[in-house]
């Protein structure tokens, strides 16, 4: 019994492994898609609409060329010279090289090296990254002196603030005494739960961290010519925050997502404006911003949606775009037939598998199964011996896989199912 | 109880200067990470080192990746080569003992030869890279090499059960098999981006330890 137990887990392993490794090599030398989609949403100022371009392949699908099109949401076509005028903001350096670039757009009198300081973008993620708990705080006036550079690195523990000097590996006392003190009158409870600074590191030196007590409280810690500066700052609502981006434009601090799903924008002066962004699409995306809008783009399968704001983070706009899914070759419409599902592993994840719609791999399954109840039925196997119904089980879950994995490992017959088969000779 | 001395007495004398080896090799990389993990801290000085290593979560010790798994080559075949030359693993078992307790005894010999000689060096790497690395950095670095050690256990396991397979044929299947699995066990990561796949590695690090028990039976039996 104990053995046929066993069976069964090396079955399994025999499963993970084939799911693991014959759909990468079947997609390997048979690949599955077709040509993909490429659309791509810009908002013109001068239309106040969206301009959607895509790519058209060519009909002969031995061609790989194709051409742009450009719509707009009323299907109305645009050539490729008009769109140039209808987004100057996106077009800034080939209008100023062609010499076509306005003096004024929508009545504001602008220059293209304003339109250029004026853009940025960055990336937003609703989820928190890998996040170690030791953090290099840079004093304000680092950039002054070299006195003023960094040669540690602290965590917040229960204890209290711990300055680490990194040449020593020891803890700076002193120092980590006077910020604990600083921290523990600004009434903020040790242990942090989360610590955020920006990449940047003029706005990391400027700012310092925004740091997360253990009451879900938000504070600012910063250090100015050695001396801590510890403020407690207002969340933007009573939920828990669940992570934080520090903006690149200056009329944007922070970025901040709470638990439920709420995005806001904190300001300079650190009041806060809820972005009216819907429920089923506050996921992680693009942050984009021009002279008049700021554009947030949030991705989801097969699908895109562009929220566009004003300078106040008012919803001027917003589009979706819809991606086709990409359409099978032959290839690929028989892997969904043939693998019912594919293992992958990745950091973030974990493992997980990919399964394919049930209605095509469960009719190989079920021949695959019946194939396997035939060939047992056939070299003596009874059926009322679970263990077979166990593999008949494997096979019709599993198909191509579960059939690899029992015959790796073969179903070892009972006496009496040896006699049976060897009693019509005695 | 004598019967065991003695069984484990052979196994030593199969294994003693391949798990002499083993350690040597285990110890001597990662003495080696830690002398060129003290040269760059140095060099590059702490506060920068340190910074760098967190941005970039670059994996300093990525030469000790396979090391496990060849240590557990290096013990596991040379336990079970010679016993499934001409099939001498039948001497054994003809021994007054259950057969699966003389095929334990040696699997698990195996395996605390195999604890003896990575663990240690583990412990010895912690120890030195903690008078440079907080203890942020280390228990990362640690989460990281986690998958690395069960790699090699698990291999071990899987050697056994390969050997200890009468068929060839099938011998042959469970290579490719096993050779899938451990691959789980190798990904590519950041440090401290383990610790999402680790509970799976440990269930499969287990059960891969009770499956000499299906082919040392069918070994037993003869079937082919």
């Amino acid at each position: 019994m104990l053995t046929k137990i066993i069976r069964i887990i090396a079955v399994l392993f025999a499963v993970i492994a084939a799911a693991t490794v014959l759909p990468q090599l079947y997609y390997t030398t048979f690949p599955p898609e077709g040509r993909s989609s490429h659309k791509n949403i810009c908002y013109s100022e001068i239309l106040g609409d969206f301009i959607i371009s895509e790519y058209i392949y060519s009909t002969d699908k031995k061609q790989a060329t194709g051409q742009t099109v450009c719509y707009d949401r009323h299907g109305k076509s645009y050539s490729r010279d008009s769109v140039a005028r209808l987004l100057l903001l996106d077009n800034v350096s080939q209008l100023a090289y062609e010499g076509r670039f306005p003096d004024t757009i929508c009545g504001i009198a602008v220059t293209p090296e304003l339109v250029s300081s004026e853009a940025f973008s960055q990336y937003h993620s609703a989820q928190p990254g890998l996040y170690y708990g030791l953090c290099e705080l840079r004093d304000q006036k680092s950039y002054t002196t070299r006195t003023l550079e960094p040669r540690d690195l602290f965590r917040i523990t229960p204890e209290g603030i711990q300055f680490i000097v990194c040449a020593t590996n020891q803890i700076d006392e002193e120092k980590s005494r006077l910020f604990t003190n600083c921290l523990t009158a600004a009434d903020f409870r040790f242990p942090a739960l989360r610590m955020w600074t920006s990449p940047d590191k003029n706005i990391s030196e400027a700012i310092g961290y925004y740091v997360i007590d253990s009451k879900n409280e938000l504070y600012c810690l910063s250090m100015n010519q050695s001396v801590p500066a510890v403020q407690k700052l207002e969340k933007p609502d009573s939920r828990n925050i669940r992570n934080i981006t520090f903006g690149k434009s200056p009329d944007i601090r922070a970025i901040l997502n709470t638990e439920n799903g709420n995005m806001y924008i904190q300001h300079p002066d650190q009041s806060y404006t809820r972005l009216e962004l819907p429920d089923s699409l506050r996921k992680s995306g693009r942050l984009t911003g021009n002279l008049f809008y700021r554009i947030f783009t949030l991705p989801a399968p097969n699908q895109q949606t562009t929220f566009v704001f004003d300078r106040n983070f008012r919803l001027v706009d917003s589009c979706t775009l819809y991606f086709q899914p990409q359409p099978q070759n032959t290839a690929g419409i028989f892997g969904e037939f043939l693998f019912p599902f594919h293992i992958g592993q990745t950091a973030w994840e974990g493992f997980y598998a990919d399964w394919s719609p049930v209605k095509r791999f469960l009719w190989l399954n079920l021949v695959l199964a019946g194939i396997t109840l035939f060939y047992k039925r056939r070299n003596g196997y009874r059926l009322s011996n679970p263990f077979v119904i166990t593999d008949i089980l494997f096979v019709t879950i599993f198909g191509i896989y579960g059939l690899m994995g029992i015959s790796a490992f073969p179903l070892k017959k009972s006496r009496e199912e040896i006699l049976n088969s060897q009693s019509p000779e005695l | 109880m004598k019967t065991l001395k003695h069984l484990i007495y052979k196994e030593w004398l199969k294994t003693r200067w391949f798990a002499s080896i083993a350690l040597l090799l285990n110890l001597g990389v990662l003495i080696y990470i830690f002398i060129a993990l003290r040269s760059n801290f140095l060099s590059a000085g702490g506060t920068i080192y340190l910074s760098t290593l967190m941005t970039y979560k670059t994996q300093f010790f990525s030469l000790y990746r396979y090391i496990p798994l060849g240590i557990a080559l290096l013990i596991g075949l040379s336990q079970f080569v010679p016993e499934i030359t001409d099939k001498r693993i039948k001497l054994a078992l003809h021994l007054p003992i259950h057969n699966l307790q003389i095929i334990y005894i040696m699997v698990v010999y195996g395996f605390v030869l195999l604890f003896l000689t990575m663990i240690p060096g583990i412990l010895i790497f912690t120890g030195l890279i903690s008078v440079y690395l907080p203890a942020e950095i280390t228990i990362p670095v640690l989460q990281t090499m986690s998958p690395w050690l069960l790699g090699g256990f698990c291999a071990y396991f899987l050697i056994a059960t390969i050997a200890l397979e009468p068929a060839w044929k099938f011998r042959f299947l469970y290579i490719l098999i096993s050779y899938k699995v451990l691959t789980l066990f190798f990904m590519y990561l950041s440090i401290g981006n383990a610790v999402s796949l680790l509970p799976v590695l440990c269930l499969i690090t287990g059960l891969s330890g009770i499956a000499p028990v299906y082919t040392s039976y069918r070994f037993n039996k003869g079937q082919l």
